[in-house]
């Protein structure tokens, strides 16, 4: 009886799983293996990613870019975070709702705002380039891209930076300056090894985020930048039609991605304290 | 020279004043503990000493030296919270190397030193443990060895009682002032718990909004409170409002008690009745001479273990009376009793000392 209540209890959730992560996985790893016409076994669609220049230099220019701006989002978010502790408990609120809004927003829409504000002729370009004649930003760069997604990085990291910081006991900091430290030592030996793993967690959110980050760039840059995500996409449009060949760059993308996480979540177990 | 000196130190939040006028010199070796309900600024008098808050005016003297703008690192004070305040990453061994860490000081010496700490403590063999390992009680005797681990000339100590179960409570208690007495550290103790102040100071600040109520030794503060306040903040008390007459008679109601210790020489007056002071007879006959006398009927007897306490209504009013259980003879609620007391005991305030 006992049972048959779990598994019903469970089952939406297996359901959710099977069809939207296990399925998807498993037909994607096994196409990626298969000849499209002969349907016989094949590597050539692995070998590939790492023979073809485009692909190396997109799985590259991902891997940096997703890095580049995860570490913005660190920077920025952590010190966000610290700041955040200078407010009392209802300013912090009102920033938190506030920096919750980017992440409710499409990032097609933002796009499209960005382009208003930072284009070609967006306003900023006209008073700085035009009016000013100081110089012209290039929003269709790897820094306006870069620029664009920390609109929802930085926000998403600092989420988790303010709740951190707003969970790190103050007396824990007095403790340490009682017993001697300076802020330099506090720092060291207090707040960054207890904030850590909440760093860890809000890295790995940013940079999975990032590595499968998509719209922003396509309505920005349409192809023209050479990211694992957009070559999947073009090789599953009219243009590049080649299923086989999405499918392996997916696996390409799932891999990389999930090693990195790998990484990041054991290191973040065992720094985790237990309170 | 006075370990230290706290002169006329005011601080403000805003437009709460949470220390007002606070002036007190201690000796070398003196355990004092500031007293006082809630919100009344003793936190604020410690972190003060401790350098974690500035004074708004006032100054601050450790062994002599004028600290009000050593920042809290150089000073020589240890501090205990309430919240025990351990690093969570590390071990109780590294907690309470802590501060010899800072120093530099060389690993051997850090180890014998921790283990000279942890037994004093009574710790021995938890220096591996990760502080959400241990106990309450625990956790406190490791905050308490890593602030004696720096060798502070004063030991600062904010409610670290107020977090443990009554029984930890009580035992660490009679540790904490063992240790400060074997030790010889000079202590500024924290705490709202009157029967902690009671039991482990040399010396008691009574504090109330800021401003200090009376500076005393635990006797001084029970038997000879200087306000209303204080007699209802420290120990149990019965309050009757009345009216004095040429400073030796106490009219309540229409009873008429002789007092010899009264602030009040004419008008009305406040008379405090500690449980302790009164006494408890079926018969007139049994009435020393000259005593202050009142009839009652039991409403309630409670047992606290090594004392009864019995609640008397007298006149509408209920009157607290407590003895030895040993000197209890089987009163019941509803007893018609006598209740008489010495002239010496009470104590007489004007009415106008609220004891809120
Ligand atoms: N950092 C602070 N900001 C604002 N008000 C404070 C602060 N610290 C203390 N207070 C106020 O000062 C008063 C005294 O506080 P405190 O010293 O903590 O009292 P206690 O330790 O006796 O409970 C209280 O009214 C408290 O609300
Ligand atoms: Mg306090």
């Amino acid at each position: 009886m006992k049972r048959i209540h779990l598994i019903l209890f469970l089952s939406p959730m297996v359901v959710f799983l099977l069809m939207f992560i296990i399925y998807p996985y498993i037909y994607i790893i096994i196409h990626a293996f298969m000849d499209d016409f002969t349907g016989r076994f094949t590597l050539r669609y692995v070998k590939n990613l790492f023979e073809k220049w485009a692909f190396t230099n997109a799985w590259r220019n991902s891997l940096m870019f997703s890095s580049l701006s995860t570490g913005i989002a660190a920077i920025f978010g952590s010190i966000i975070g610290w700041i955040s502790t200078k407010f009392d408990d209802r300013k912090r609120g009102i920033i938190s709702s506030l920096f919750s809004i980017p992440m409710t927003l499409s990032g097609l829409v933002v796009a499209f705002a960005f382009i208003v504000l930072l284009g070609r002729n967006g306003i900023f370009n006209i008073i700085f380039r035009d009016f000013l004649k100081l110089f012209h930003f290039d929003l269709y760069s790897w820094t306006g891209l870069a620029i664009t997604y920390a609109f929802f990085n930085i926000p998403l990291f600092s989420l988790t930076m303010i709740a951190a910081f707003r969970n790190l006991n103050t007396s824990l900091v007095e403790a340490a300056r009682n017993l001697g430290a300076n802020i330099f030592q506090v720092w060291r030996y207090v707040i960054i090894p207890v904030l850590a793993p909440s760093f860890l967690a809000a890295t790995s959110i940013v940079f999975a985020g990032m590595m499968g980050a998509f719209g922003t760039a396509l309505a920005l840059t349409g192809m023209a930048k050479n990211l694992l995500s957009i070559q999947i996409y073009s090789h599953v449009s009219e243009s590049n039609y080649n299923i086989p060949q999405a499918d392996a760059l997916a696996l390409l993308l799932g891999v990389t991605t999930a090693t990195i996480l790998l990484v990041l979540n054991t290191l973040e177990r065992r720094l985790r304290i237990k309170e | 020279m006075k370990a230290l000196v706290v002169k006329d130190l005011h601080k403000s939040f805003g437009n709460v004043r949470a220390v007002v006028g606070f002036t007190l010199e201690m000796e070398e070796g003196e355990f004092v503990t500031l007293l006082g309900p809630s919100g009344c600024g003793k936190t604020t008098v410690l972190r003060t000493v401790a350098g974690f808050e500035k004074a708004d005016k006032g100054e601050i003297y450790i062994f002599g030296k004028l600290s009000n703008d050593i920042p809290p690192e150089k000073r020589d004070v240890g501090m205990v919270f309430q919240n025990y305040a351990l690093f969570p990453n590390m071990t109780v061994a590294q907690n309470i190397a802590f501060s010899m860490m800072i120093r530099k000081e060389p690993q051997d010496k850090i180890k014998k030193r921790v283990g000279e700490l942890l037994e004093l403590v009574q710790l021995s063999g938890l220096e591996n443990r990760y502080p959400h390992q241990l106990s309450g009680g625990q956790m406190q005797r490791v905050a308490l060895a890593r602030a004696l681990a720096k060798n502070p000339k004063i030991l600062l100590l904010d409610e670290p009682l107020s977090a443990l179960d009554a029984k930890v409570r009580q035992q660490l208690r009679g540790e904490i002032r063992k240790l400060q007495m074997k030790l010889g550290i000079t202590t500024l103790f924290v705490t709202h718990d009157q029967e902690e102040a009671l039991t482990m100071s040399d010396r008691i600040v009574v504090m109330k909004d800021g401003v200090i109520q009376q500076i005393g030794s635990p006797r001084q503060i029970y038997d000879d409170p200087i306000n209303p306040f204080v007699a209802h903040f420290v120990g149990t008390s019965s309050f009757l409002e009345g009216e004095m007459l040429d400073g030796k008679i106490f009219i309540w109601k229409d009873e008429r008690f002789e007092v010899r210790k009264s602030k009040v020489k004419n008008g009305k007056a406040l008379m405090v009745l500690r449980p302790t002071h009164l006494k408890m007879v079926k018969d007139e006959e049994n009435v020393p001479d000259g005593s202050n006398v009142m009839k009652g009927r039991v409403s309630l007897v409670t047992f606290l273990g090594s004392v009864v306490r019995v609640h008397v209504m007298i006149k509408e009013e209920e009157i607290l009376v407590e003895m030895p259980s040993e000197d209890f003879w089987g009163f019941k609620e509803g007893d018609e009793v006598i209740v008489y007391f010495s002239p010496d005991f009470p104590l007489v305030f004007p009415k106008e000392q609220n004891i809120q």
